[in-house]
């Protein structure tokens, strides 16, 4: 029996490090990075990964151990606790803490903090309801709630290589604008306008996704970004206000 | 030990046993409309086993000919409206699906083969092009989301399905009248008073779509003065002297749309147009109405397409 658990518990760390390297291997793995700030995200999620992967192991490796160490049957002795062990398993994890609120302070700043922000007018409103995304642009004259404004449901048009603000509203529950491709995640409030900023670096189309369980519709309530060369953008917003004044 | 498990075993049976049985996809029937339990048993009978040969199960889902469209994709329709739409517009699409009380709006019932939001005239059956654009937009200021995350060959397969259910809600509808007027339904009464009587219906939307004749006029501050005041004769009866909705006098529970829910005229000032918000749709509400709500169509009442353009830029000018 003993060894029954000791290999049981021990093949956890190891079968848990093979599943990352062949999901690695195998590409499933973060999607593309399509943004300016992907990779400063990418580098604090490999760090924060890095971290917790070397804890587990040694956490894991350290039950095996102890495991066939102390199952020889002999009697559970009482111990009040021990000063020293006690210091070091909260200053250990301080100082990693601490690290880790240093390594990801500048990223924070850049992408969250409103001065920081570019300095772009505000490219579209988003609006999150159960189960869709809608979006509104100023249209010509740059003003929101003219007549003028153009509307678009599921796609959210923006140009290439430009920094882009986008505001956030949520008409009814909590949601989360999610960009996976872009490393943008910003839950909507019912309430509050949340600007988001982004830089996307490649044409294409990417998901949109909620990533804030908001209903029994949530599984379906996805969207598109679809990023495109600026004429293509500025094509689309015309060819789109143009429809939406549609007379005959 | 041994007995708690044992004991433990025989509760987890016991439970299984009285769990409902579910029938399989394969054996669920379209569920009767409730008005053919006013019929006496053979005459439901006879309309349930007529519908099932015309129109099939939804696993299974038929037309008794191909004149609205080809039957061959209604398959594909059923299983993609099984997955998107049915948990609101339900199983026969009575617009009564598990999530529907929760809903306000309350999703369509596709039964009396009404739709808000068409581009026909007040009464009359939609277009393919209106329920597709449905599809595609959603119904904005509503629980309809749009259906774009599906592809346009998907998005036509649900129409048809929807048509389908549709004609099939009509249909029943019409042959449970016959029979309980008539005392007597056999298959040529079902093909003569029902299915082809709303097939026909089905066929006439092609030549109904409203289409404004003219170009729309200019939209400035003297078209729009003129619409308020074609507003405050025609309009702020129901959506009051400002557009907020609150023109109604009497009791709200008597304002009902053709299936029986509370309808409430739409505050104008938001901006948010269910019917969409092109002008040709604004158009098109003001001149035909909203099929099955208390919205009538203006067209006679204010007489010159024009008069209905006024309108449109007023109904424009109070949402900014």
């Amino acid at each position: 029996m003993r060894l029954f658990w000791t290999i049981l518990f021990g093949t956890v760390p190891l079968l848990g490090v093979w599943f990352y390297w062949w999901a690695w291997k195998e590409g499933y793995w973060l999607p593309d990075d399509v943004s300016t700030h992907g990779h400063e995200i990418d580098r604090l999620f490999n760090i924060i990964m890095w971290i917790t992967g070397v804890v587990f192991v040694a956490t894991e490796a350290a039950l095996g151990w102890f495991i066939w160490k102390y199952s020889r049957g002999e009697k559970a002795l009482y111990t009040h606790g021990n000063h020293k062990v006690e210091i070091i398993w909260t200053v250990v994890p301080a100082i990693i803490l601490a690290y880790i609120v240093w390594a990801q302070y500048g990223t924070w700043a850049n992408i969250k903090y409103q001065r920081n922000f570019p300095d772009v007018p505000v490219l579209a409103e988003v609006t999150a309801q159960q189960f869709d995304w809608r979006f509104r642009y100023a249209g010509a004259d740059g003003v929101y709630n003219t007549p003028d404004d153009v509307h678009s449901v599921y796609e959210l048009h923006v140009p290439v290589n430009e920094p882009v603000v986008v505001d956030l509203l949520s008409r009814d529950v909590l949601h989360s604008f999610f960009l996976p491709q872009l490393r943008v995640k910003q839950d909507a409030v019912p309430g509050l306008r949340i600007p988001i900023w982004f830089e996307a670096t490649k044409i294409g189309a990417y998901d949109l996704a909620c990533a804030e369980l908001c209903g029994w519709g949530h599984y379906k309530m996805a969207g598109k970004l679809i990023v495109e060369s600026r004429a293509d953008f500025d094509a689309w917003l015309s060819a789109t206000a143009a429809e939406q004044e549609r007379s005959r | 030990m041994t007995h708690c498990r044992a004991a433990a075993i025989v509760a987890v049976l016991a439970c299984a046993a009285c769990l409902p049985e579910h029938p399989t996809w394969d054996e669920i029937r379209y569920p009767a409309h409730p008005e053919a339990l006013e019929l006496d048993a053979d005459l439901q009978a006879t309309v349930a086993t007529l519908m099932e040969e015309n129109f099939g199960r939804p696993a299974d889902p038929r037309m008794p000919d191909d004149s609205l469209f080809d039957p061959e994709g209604l398959l594909k329709g059923s299983d993609l409206y099984r997955l998107n739409c049915m948990h609101c517009h339900g199983v026969a699409g009575d617009g009564n699906g598990p999530t529907a009380p929760f809903l306000n709006p309350r999703p369509r019932n596709y039964q009396l083969g009404l739709f808000k939001f068409g581009s026909t005239a007040n009464l009359r059956r939609p277009v393919r092009a209106d329920l597709a654009r449905v599809l595609e937009e959603g119904v904005a200021g509503t629980s309809m989301p749009s259906f774009k995350r599906l592809d346009a060959e998907e998005r036509e397969r649900l129409v048809d399905y929807v048509i389908h259910l549709s004609v099939r809600g009509e249909t029943e509808l019409l042959a449970l009248g016959y029979a309980a007027d008539e005392d007597e339904m056999d298959e040529d009464i079902f093909a003569e008073e029902a299915y082809e009587i709303v097939v026909g219906r089905w066929e006439d939307a092609e030549d109904l779509v409203v289409v404004p004749e003219d170009a729309r006029p200019v939209e400035d501050a003297a078209s729009a003065e003129r619409g308020r005041e074609l507003f405050a004769q025609n309009c702020a009866g129901c959506h009051g002297p400002t557009g907020l909705g609150d023109g109604q006098s009497g009791d709200p529970a008597d304002f009902l749309d053709s299936w029986g829910f509370e309808a409430r005229p739409a505050n104008l000032q938001r901006g948010v147009y269910r019917g969409g918000r092109r002008p040709l749709d604004l158009f098109r509400r003001i001149h035909s109405g909203i099929s099955g709500s208390p919205m009538p169509g203006f067209a006679t009442a204010l007489g010159t397409e024009e008069d209905v353009w006024h309108l449109v830029h007023y109904v424009r000018a109070l949402a900014n």
